[in-house]
């Protein structure tokens, strides 16, 4: 036994790997249909977007990049998608130099399913460096940081910017980002205007995110590919979020035996040199 | 059964060459590490040069000549690399750090510290949840307020140590939440490996 | 005077950006307005700092002949590609939308990926119960994660609710503990670089 232990102590690292990788891609290749639970922060901000009247305004700040994007993506193609179904119009911006191909994608790849006209019912607003500087400006002079869209036509004319000269002016605030975007706009755009705001995150970022939910100032999350998955579920068009969800369930399965396996082999081994000790 | 699509069939060949390095470190993930570095490095450039583009250059084009300001400072950024007018650059560090430091101190004030605190004040304590949750938020602030203190002081010594069990807490938090994070990313390439490359994912 | 300059400078324009939050005088507004376009710019010229850095180090690579400098070849070749596509053609250009979506989402996707093996197998070796705050961390951190999947949700119904009560109590808690002291320190932070109290961020450059 204690040999046996010794062993799986010293398990060659590349074994683990192998599980892991099979334990992800067989039920992405055969979905055994887990159930799905949608979490509070994920229930409320469908609800947010889902109570716009058609018509209304969302500002949707984001920094998906390729590093992000497992998780980001599915939230961003999850709010837009709804956006569209809702007649909610949507102005995009980015503070990555990775999100403008991400912002292009989404908005070419779902016009022609939901019929929506660029400039009138959706925007893609330039790139613009500096980060936190970036989202200053946008909740202090946001016409003096745009007047053109990111293929350098001129904002003025468009329908959707109409009646727009301050963030104030739009109904709800949408911010997909991974590391800090959620402190910048709660800081320089949610505290000064009081808009409401929804925070989509990568799952490492929500323990971090979730005060300010409980606060208030944040009025739902979409946390990781599960709250992606969670939105998708609630909005009834299954999509990247819930196909991976089953992936999701084995993976953590093997993660936690494997977690369970080392601290009982530890314990047994503790065990066995202390009554060799005696 | 396997995509007839060049581009994925280039993006198969870097996704298997960075997994190439689970089983050990090797030339071709070298090849694509250095390509991963090189066209980040370039894209960040040409992105940051669209920026300038659009939001100095044509203004000035214009004819909103004081734009030539902030071009001028951050020619100066470059200085850096010459060590005789390296002290150029701080200019511009110096206006970028100020912006951001100004810009923190107001708005972290407001949404990080009064609105956060005023949220505790409005919690109910004679509802269980409300008030594990208040313990939670003033253990774990003295645990980082007095840090130097603990040793010094009894009362300190035992509520920071409440405190450290609800910042153990929100950790394994952290570890689930993280766990699943790093799922999200594997599943989206094997999705990509399996799904557009090799069609076994319907 | 190399160092002064530029800290009054740093005093000037910090206390502007604080005072036209607090004081509405238009002029001080369009000021601060003005100041944060530059740092906007500015940080577009930040961007190419990265390029510099490397070529730096990749041709002093390639001209000493150290140990596989053809990949510094290769990236240098891949870094001048990229920037001449981006500038003449666009980052909206066939050909760069080609390389970004194969080449570049491929790699960055898939670099971070691996973390996804590193972390079962570090878990099975270093998350060992070995005290009460380790034990508290891995419960937390099990409870979590049964919370969170689908598989959790079948084995018991309530485990979801059990994550949602550690996220938004203990947890949130926590964090707005660690909110409320950060902000303090950032704050403080700001002020004595404002103040030119700090002066790090200058670096040693003479």
């Amino acid at each position: 036994m204690t040999q046996f232990l010794r062993k799986l102590d010293d398990i060659d690292d590349r074994i683990i790997h192998v599980i892991i990788g099979l334990s992800v891609l067989l039920p992405l290749i055969r979905p055994i249909q887990l159930p799905l639970s949608p979490s509070d922060m994920s229930m409320d901000a469908f609800e947010a977007i889902n109570s716009m009247p058609p018509g209304s305004r969302m500002f949707l700040i984001t920094e998906v990049e390729p590093t992000t994007a497992a998780e980001l993506f599915p939230q961003l193609v999850a709010v837009h998608r709804h956006a569209m179904s809702k007649g909610v119009r949507v102005i995009y911006a980015c503070t990555s130099p990775g999100s403008p191909p991400f912002l292009t994608g989404v908005v070419n790849d779902w016009q022609e399913k939901y019929s929506y006209e660029y400039g009138k019912d959706v925007v893609i607003l330039p790139f613009r460096a500096g980060g936190e500087s970036v989202v200053v400006q946008i909740g202090q002079n946001f016409g003096g940081l745009y007047d053109q869209d990111y293929r350098g036509d001129s904002l003025a004319g468009m329908e959707i910017m109409q009646g727009i000269s301050d963030i104030e002016d739009v109904d709800l605030v949408v911010s997909i980002g991974g590391a800090e975007l959620y402190r910048w706009v709660v800081r320089h755009i949610q505290a000064p205007t009081g808009l409401p705001t929804i925070v989509g995150c990568t799952a490492v970022m929500t323990t971090f995110v979730v005060p300010f939910y409980s606060s208030g100032q944040f009025v739902g999350i979409i946390s990781g590919l599960g709250g992606a998955a969670d939105y998708e579920y609630l909005a009834g068009v299954p999509g990247a979020g819930t196909s991976g969800m089953d992936a999701q369930s084995l993976g953590h399965m093997v993660l936690l035996i494997l977690v369970a396996l080392g601290n009982i082999s530890a314990f047994l081994l503790k065990r066995d040199s202390n009554n060799k000790g005696n | 059964m396997i995509s007839s699509d060049f581009g994925v069939w280039v993006g198969a060949f870097f996704t298997l060459a960075i997994f190439s390095y689970l089983f050990k470190g090797n030339i071709v993930f070298e090849f694509a590490e250095h390509t991963f570095i090189g066209f980040s490095a370039a894209h960040f450039f040409v992105e940051g040069y669209h920026n300038i583009i659009n939001m100095a250059v044509r203004p000035m084009q214009e004819g909103q000549v004081s734009w030539i300001i902030p071009i001028i400072l951050g020619v100066f950024l470059f200085a850096r690399y010459v060590p005789s007018i390296s002290w150029l650059s701080r200019f511009p560090v110096a206006i970028m750090v100020a912006i951001v430091s100004a810009a923190q101190i107001r708005g972290t004030l407001h949404a990080e510290f009064v609105s956060q605190i005023a949220a505790t004040t409005e919690l109910n304590i004679l509802e269980l949840s409300d008030l594990i949750f208040l313990i939670g938020v003033v253990t774990v602030a003295t645990y980082f307020l007095y840090l130097k203190r603990l040793r010094e002081s009894r009362v300190l010594s035992a509520t920071s140590r409440i405190g450290r069990y609800f910042l153990m807490v929100a950790f394994g938090a952290s570890l689930g939440t993280t766990v699943m994070g790093r799922y999200s990313l594997l599943i989206g390439r094997l999705q990509f490996l399996f799904g557009d490359w090799i069609k076994l994912i319907k | 005077m190399k160092t002064e300059l530029p800290v009054l400078v740093a005093f000037i324009v910090g206390t502007i950006i604080v005072v036209s939050y607090f004081l509405n005088i238009p002029t001080l507004q369009v000021t601060a307005e003005a100041l944060i376009n530059w740092a906007v710019i500015l940080s577009g010229f930040a961007l190419g700092l990265g390029v510099i850095n490397l070529l730096q180090v990749h041709s002093k690579n390639i001209a000493m002949k150290s140990s596989k400098w053809g990949l510094s070849v290769w990236l240098i070749l891949v870094m001048v590609v990229t920037f001449v596509i981006g500038i003449t053609q666009g980052t909206q250009s066939p050909v760069y939308s080609f390389m970004f979506n194969n080449v570049y989402t491929a790699l960055g996707a898939t670099v971070f990926a691996l973390h996804a093996f590193f972390l079962p197998a570090a878990a099975f070796k270093a998350f060992r119960i070995t005290s009460l705050e380790s034990g508290i961390f891995l419960l937390a951190g099990v409870l979590v994660m049964l919370g969170q999947i689908g598989i959790g949700t079948a084995i018991w119904d309530q485990f979801p609710a059990i994550k949602s009560w550690i996220m938004n109590v203990p947890n949130s808690s926590a964090m707005r503990g660690i909110t409320i002291t950060a902000a303090l320190g950032l704050a403080s932070t700001g002020l004595r670089i404002i103040l030119g109290l700090d002066r790090t961020y200058l670096g040693s450059a003479e």
